[in-house]
């Protein structure tokens, strides 16, 4: 946690350490894109590979992002703007909830957080590299960060963070 | 009176194959590349404003719909690019959005219109970049829209008011996310028979359900057959051609409207007059 005159800034890290439904049915949905020419396939082989361990798909996802926009939207109901890292592919259509208007989707947030960091009362910021398919890169971890502007109010981010250790996310 | 007013609009047309004339690059050289076109037509779009406009102007997004294995992979990131560009210049993008597919620049337009500061609020560039950068088949024809059309289009809105009822950003509710479309265009420019439709470019068979739900509306003419689907680019090139061969004389009120393959749209209400800038590029391949 660190306080300046921008406010509150309160940051969690955390890893994915098994899949977050154990127990339920996981549909299979990553899809391939069709190749077809000697290029598609030359392009393909050259892609890298990772041993990073798939723990979820597409749905599960967008299910565990769209409940913390909701648990968000009830721990600080008023002027909040929350920045998630999510591109496409996308597999699948995205809940209601993540394209509400106080919702960013984009490549990288960093340069959001520079802009919006002490304009708007609360800013959540959830980054994470959840693998969903083979090509994609990264370790499974998940960054999160509110900047907030009451001081008061600490607890919520903590209230914010409980379900995560539901879903596998531990932390680093 | 529509708040937004199209001060510039660009396309800057890109082979479907990229790499006619070269061995195919690294990534990093093919954004390299295409950053300094995206430098290029930014310069180029901005060249009306003056100086005291131009600080009034800090906000550019770049939006795509098929630009992701790149980032995806980890062959470039976009703070690399982001970099690349900045050097290059004051006003080029920061920020990267693809997640809402042909409709990202719709949700780009949104957020800015929610959270710009009011001092900088005036004027926004928004560009849209589409290009096959692997060469692959499936990007060059799908069963989806048949023909791709690849490019870079740049934007300059000014905001001259309450933008309330001139953008609209949505996401189908069933999945039949054409005709829910078509039916949400309908509705959105009844009572407004002065503002024409620029919608995305299909082919003949989607064309045909158009022609069937948005009879009676007002349309500017699918140029599928010329360009291809161009993503989110559609709207805009079809007004900037439409202007290009019917220059306007006075304020025309267009509905831009972008259909993604997951259901979200976009609309917004734009006009275009003979002070908007016109700027259609020619056909670039790497070199």
């Amino acid at each position: 946690m660190s306080d300046t005159n921008l406010g509150i800034a309160q940051h969690f890290l955390g890893v994915l350490t098994h899949v977050p439904f154990e127990g339920g049915i996981s549909a299979a949905l990553a899809r391939y894109m069709p190749l077809e020419s000697e290029n598609d396939f030359q392009v393909f082989a050259e892609l890298p590979a990772s041993k990073t361990p798939i723990f979820l798909n597409f749905a599960e996802h967008y299910q565990i992002l769209e409940s913390l926009v909701k648990s968000a939207n009830e721990i600080w109901s008023e002027d909040l703007c929350i920045l998630i890292r999510l591109s496409m592919p996308g597999g699948m259509r995205l809940p209601a909830l993540l394209l509400a208007p106080n919702v960013l989707l984009m490549q990288e947030v960093e340069p959001e957080i520079t802009r919006l960091k002490g304009q708007v009362k609360n800013l959540l910021v959830i980054d994470d590299h959840f693998l969903r398919y083979q090509l994609e890169q990264g370790q499974n971890q998940i960054k999160i960060s509110l900047y907030h502007q009451d001081k008061a109010d600490q607890s919520g981010f903590e209230r914010f963070l409980a379900p995560l250790a539901g879903y596998g996310v531990e932390p680093l | 009176m529509s708040a937004l007013m199209l001060r510039s609009i660009a396309f800057q047309p890109l082979k479907s194959n990229l790499f006619e004339n070269s061995e195919r690059p690294n990534i990093a050289r093919s954004f390299d590349w295409v950053a300094g076109l995206i430098q290029a037509q930014t310069e180029q779009v901005l060249s009306p404003l003056t100086g005291v406009e131009k600080a009034q102007l800090d906000r550019h997004f770049l939006c795509s719909t098929m630009v992701e294995l790149p980032f995806t992979t980890g062959d470039i990131s976009w703070s690399e690019v982001a970099k690349t560009l900045a050097q290059q210049g004051q006003h080029n993008p920061d920020t990267y959005i693809n997640a809402y597919e042909c409709a990202s620049w719709g949700y780009s337009l949104r957020h800015y219109l929610n959270f710009a500061k009011p001092e900088k609020s005036r004027f926004l560039l928004v560009s849209i970049l589409d290009a096959n950068f692997y060469d692959l088949t499936f990007w060059r024809y799908n069963e989806n829209w048949h023909e791709s059309g690849f490019g870079i289009t740049t934007i300059l809105l000014e905001v001259q008011g309450e933008v309330e009822d001139t953008l609209i950003t949505k996401c189908a509710l069933t999945h039949n996310s054409m005709a829910e479309f078509a039916t949400v265009v309908r509705r959105t420019v009844t009572g407004k028979d002065d503002v024409c439709l620029a919608l995305p470019f299909f082919p003949e068979h989607i064309q045909d359900m158009f022609n069937k739900l948005l009879a009676k509306q007002w349309r500017l003419p699918d140029l599928h057959h010329q360009w291809g689907h161009c993503f989110g680019s559609d709207p805009w090139l079809s007004i900037l051609c439409h202007s290009l061969e019917n220059p306007p004389l006075e304020d025309k009120k267009y509905m831009a409207a972008s259909l993604a393959l997951n259901g979200y749209f976009a609309m917004a209400e734009v006009v275009v007059n003979q002070n908007t800038q016109l700027i259609l590029n020619k056909e670039a391949a790497y070199v």
